[in-house]
């Protein structure tokens, strides 16, 4: 489970229209989206933006890895659903489920079709210090290791006779220590040897270091953004005018209280 | 009047001590580096290589503070009056574990990496990255991750991103220890080829001298901080001080070595093949003018057959996709099958070796028969048991894996504490416990260890706190994966120990290695993987002098395997297949 979904927001090597967009149109459009579906209140509304976008991450092909990772996350789909529920209402719970579904999809596109390089690229525009910027896509280099390094200390913990599923609630939570520990040990060892590396590899010799692939916006980036610029102002101004004189929009709906 | 240019490396006098140590780690060092020459930098685990090596690129003193005596000077430069990122135009540095030096998503970028902090224009980088792409081969790959990458792949970005920054040394910190013996023979190439193309001095630390003997130009050794006095290579082969040290030699120089000194003949050890084979020669003539039976005599260790009645293991039809989307295997394309139909019978008491190359299905195998991963189609049995009808933790009474890196084991605060989680399934009495725990480090030579932290140990010492959370258990088939790596000669001795005594115990034990010459001395049958299918299931003089499945499994046949067919021509009547010195000196032995 764990490891589907880490790979939901790990960068993919494919040739999507996402990914030749510039990391700075993708995080604009993340940032306004993000926030329209959270304006939005009605449940056809939302449910109309989870089928365009759904419709268009279809026809571009990196779908597949967004199911995935929301069926890997069926269990928490039910838990809310099954909470809110009983503690607010039926609708409530509903929008709760698509806005999470929605928000976890436009994030796992960002992030799949995003290289970590170019995203601490475009940090840097946004004045984020070098040296933040390129931990951050340190990072997500690290996430496959990691995660390989994960299963490799649960097998050899398992070859111990080790069970990670028995006893109560506290024991299991105990059970993971001998997990965590050697991930920790381990993740602190390569912290050092990383360091080393980046010393003997010119990083800290400056602060601006010249970029040989340089981000650049292009035709398709602005068109992008325009786009997304018009969707999220035209979602905002009819959620207003719901709010304001009750025009409501023809597939606007919510479920009878 | 003009000076004579700097040596690359020179150091008088230099002594370290780490902050955090007590001992010097490295001390009273002088030695000056030819530029353009091949440098092996040789040592005992915990000599201080690694330390000598960040001594040259600058780590030392700069990211590793402590006690700095003497100094170290890189083209004349003092590297206390310079910085480690400055030096990296220099001093290159391959760290041993190349997936900790790779920092992006794809190897263009890994290589531009350092010239972007550099700041160089564009046309320099450009033509700084493919310069380095084409000596390095990497056109192919310029487009794919690092990390998914293998060992030998990862190991020529790294040197190609290094090469990009156009050091004039280059420094290699064992960089051939994860890699099959044809993928290191591919690296050391490109290393010859940059010394004699380019001209760059290279330092190369590593275990395994046979692959590299043959190609350097001069040997440092390095033993407890000290450098040894600086002799020629041939010199310090006939030398008693290198033998002693437990390196990694090739085992034809070390049974020279001892045949000598058994014999107490005048003779130097031979280096070069011709002059070894010359001497092989005459070991057989004298042999056998004392007198041999004119019998050929089977001297294959063929135990097997002694234990056809009790597979311990048997494996029907096993196929495996790391695709868990899948649900059926028979489904999927076979190219995406890591184990494809397997079926074997793994008898007790057997010494198995399993070779193959990287992703051919090794460790998935020993995985799944272990149940760490799940069956996805056919059925094992262990000891006539169905494995679905056991759980994992049943599994692994009967079955203990020791993992390659010690450090994914250890976690709690004393070996004591260790041991005691490794047994506490196993329904033992408090007192049965205790004198398992005692003699279990007993038999590894580490009592005293009981109460220390399994942090706080030297590399060699964790490697055996590791072996023993699994040993205590006492399971009765025992699965070794690469046990030899990062091993030397002593370390090497000690597992042998272990699986000759698991060996007379009547336990299983399968080892999975690269290390020809390990697996030649144990085992009596080697499984060969290649791409997710048993290839050649035989013993190991069968599969280790067969060309085509030394190449499909990335291996190269023993050393005294071209010189025994050169000595059979000669003695006809010797048997078809003897694969090592020690099989020969046997077969002589036994026709006195």
């Amino acid at each position: 489970m764990s490891m589907k979904i880490t790979q939901t927001f790990n960068y993919m090597k494919r040739h999507t229209l996402f990914h030749h967009l510039d990391p700075r149109t993708k995080g604009l459009s993340l940032l306004l989206l993000s926030v329209l579906v959270f304006l939005l209140q009605d449940l056809g509304s939302l449910l109309v933006l989870a089928l365009v976008l759904g419709i268009i991450f279809l026809v571009t092909g990196i779908f597949g890895r967004i199911w995935e990772g929301l069926q890997s996350l069926g269990f928490l789909f039910l838990f809310i659903l099954a909470v809110n529920t009983y503690m607010l209402n039926l609708n409530t719970a509903l929008l709760l489920i698509l806005r999470f579904a929605i928000l976890m999809s436009l994030f796992s596109v960002f992030f799949q079709t995003t290289l970590p390089e170019d995203l601490s690229q475009s940090l840097l525009f946004l004045r984020v210090p070098y040296s933040i910027a390129f931990a951050l896509s340190l990072a997500f280099r690290f996430v496959p290791t990691m995660a390989r390094e994960t299963e490799n200390i649960a097998q050899a913990q398992q070859s111990r006779g080790h069970q990670f599923n028995e006893g109560g609630m506290l024991q299991k939570i105990r059970n993971f220590f001998p997990l965590i520990i050697p991930l920790i040990m381990g993740s602190i060892r390569r912290a050092f040897h990383v360091a080393e590396a980046l010393e003997t590899r010119c990083f800290g010799i400056t602060t601006r270091p010249h970029y040989y692939f340089p981000l650049h916006m292009k035709r398709k980036d602005w068109i992008v953004m325009a786009v997304v610029i018009l969707v999220t102002g035209a979602g905002i101004a009819f959620q207003i005018m719901e709010n304001q004189i009750g025009w409501k929009l023809p597939w606007s709906f919510n479920l009878p209280l | 009047m003009v000076n004579p240019p700097a040596p690359p490396v020179e150091c008088q006098n230099f002594s370290f001590q780490y902050k955090t140590q007590e001992k010097f780690a490295l001390a009273n060092i002088s030695l000056e580096i030819t530029s353009g020459n091949l440098y092996l930098l040789a040592g005992p685990t915990g000599s201080g290589k690694t330390s000598l090596i960040r001594a040259f690129n600058g780590l030392i003193p700069h990211f590793y503070h402590g006690k700095f005596y003497g100094y170290v000077k890189i083209f004349g430069q003092d590297t206390i009056e310079t910085t480690s990122a400055q030096l990296a135009q220099k001093v290159g540095t391959v760290f041993q574990n190349p997936e900790n030096q790779l920092f992006s998503m794809n190897v263009e970028r890994e290589l531009t990496f350092a010239l972007e902090n550099l700041q160089l224009p564009r046309k320099e980088i450009h033509r700084r990255i493919e310069k380095a792409i084409s000596l390095t081969n990497l056109e192919a790959l310029r487009h794919r991750s690092p990390y998914e990458l293998s060992g030998g792949e990862q190991q020529r970005v790294v040197i190609a991103a290094l090469l990009a920054l156009e050091p004039d040394i280059i420094i290699l910190d064992e960089p051939l220890s994860n890699l099959d013996p044809i993928t290191a023979a591919g690296i050391v190439q490109l290393l010859v080829k940059l010394q004699k193309s380019e001209g760059k001095t290279i330092i190369l630390s590593e275990h395994r001298l046979e692959y590299v003997l043959e190609v350097i130009d001069e040997i440092l050794v390095i033993a407890d901080g000290k450098l040894l006095p600086p002799v020629p290579v041939t010199t310090l082969l006939n030398q008693d001080v290198l033998y002693k040290l437990g390196l990694d030699l090739p085992v034809l120089l070390q049974w020279f070595y001892i045949f000598h000194n058994r014999m107490k003949t005048q003779k130097s050890i031979p280096i070069t093949p011709e002059s070894q084979l010359e001497q092989l020669l005459e070991y057989c003539r004298d042999e056998v003018s004392i007198g041999i039976s004119k019998e050929e005599q089977i001297l294959e260790i063929s135990r097997s057959s002694e234990y056809k009645n009790l597979p311990i293991i048997e494996v029907r039809n096993l196929s495996f996709a790391y695709d868990s989307s899948v649900k059926t295997p028979s489904m999927i394309p076979p190219d995406l099958l890591v184990l494809n139909d397997i079926s074997t019978q793994i008898f007790r008491g057997e010494i198995i070796g399993i070779v193959g190359q990287n992703g051919a299905g090794k460790s998935t195998f020993i995985r799944c028969i272990a149940k760490l991963l799940p069956t996805q189609v056919g059925t094992m049995y262990l000891k006539g048991k169905n494995i679905q009808s056991l759980s994992t933790s049943e599994v692994s009474r009967a079955i203990g894996i020791m993992f390659q890196n010690a450090d994914h084991q250890l976690f709690a605060a004393t070996v004591q504490e260790e041991l005691e989680f490794s047994l506490k399934h196993l329904d033992l009495s408090k007192t049965e416990i205790a004198t398992r725990i005692e003699e279990t480090l007993e038999r590894l030579q580490i009592p005293h260890l009981l109460k220390s932290s399994p942090f706080e140990v030297s590399g060699g010492q964790k490697k055996k706190i590791s072996l023993a959370t699994i040993l205590c258990r006492r399971p009765e088939i025992l699965i070794f994966d690469e046990p030899t790596i990062g091993q030397d000669a002593k370390q090497k001795q000690v597992l042998r120990e272990i699986i000759w005594e698991a060996h007379d115990e009547e336990k299983t034990v399968i080892i999975v290695s690269h290390d020809v010459e390990f697996i030649i001395s144990l085992a009596s049958r080697i499984l060969v993987f290649d791409h997710g299918k048993i290839l050649a299931d035989d013993t190991p003089s069968k599969i280790l002098t067969d060309e085509f499945i030394l190449n499909q499994a990335h291996l190269t046949a023993p050393q005294f395997w071209s010189y025994y067919l050169k000595i059979r021509e000669k003695f006809p009547s010797f048997p078809e297949k003897l694969i090592s010195i020690h099989q020969l000196e046997e077969y002589l032995n036994s026709c006195r």
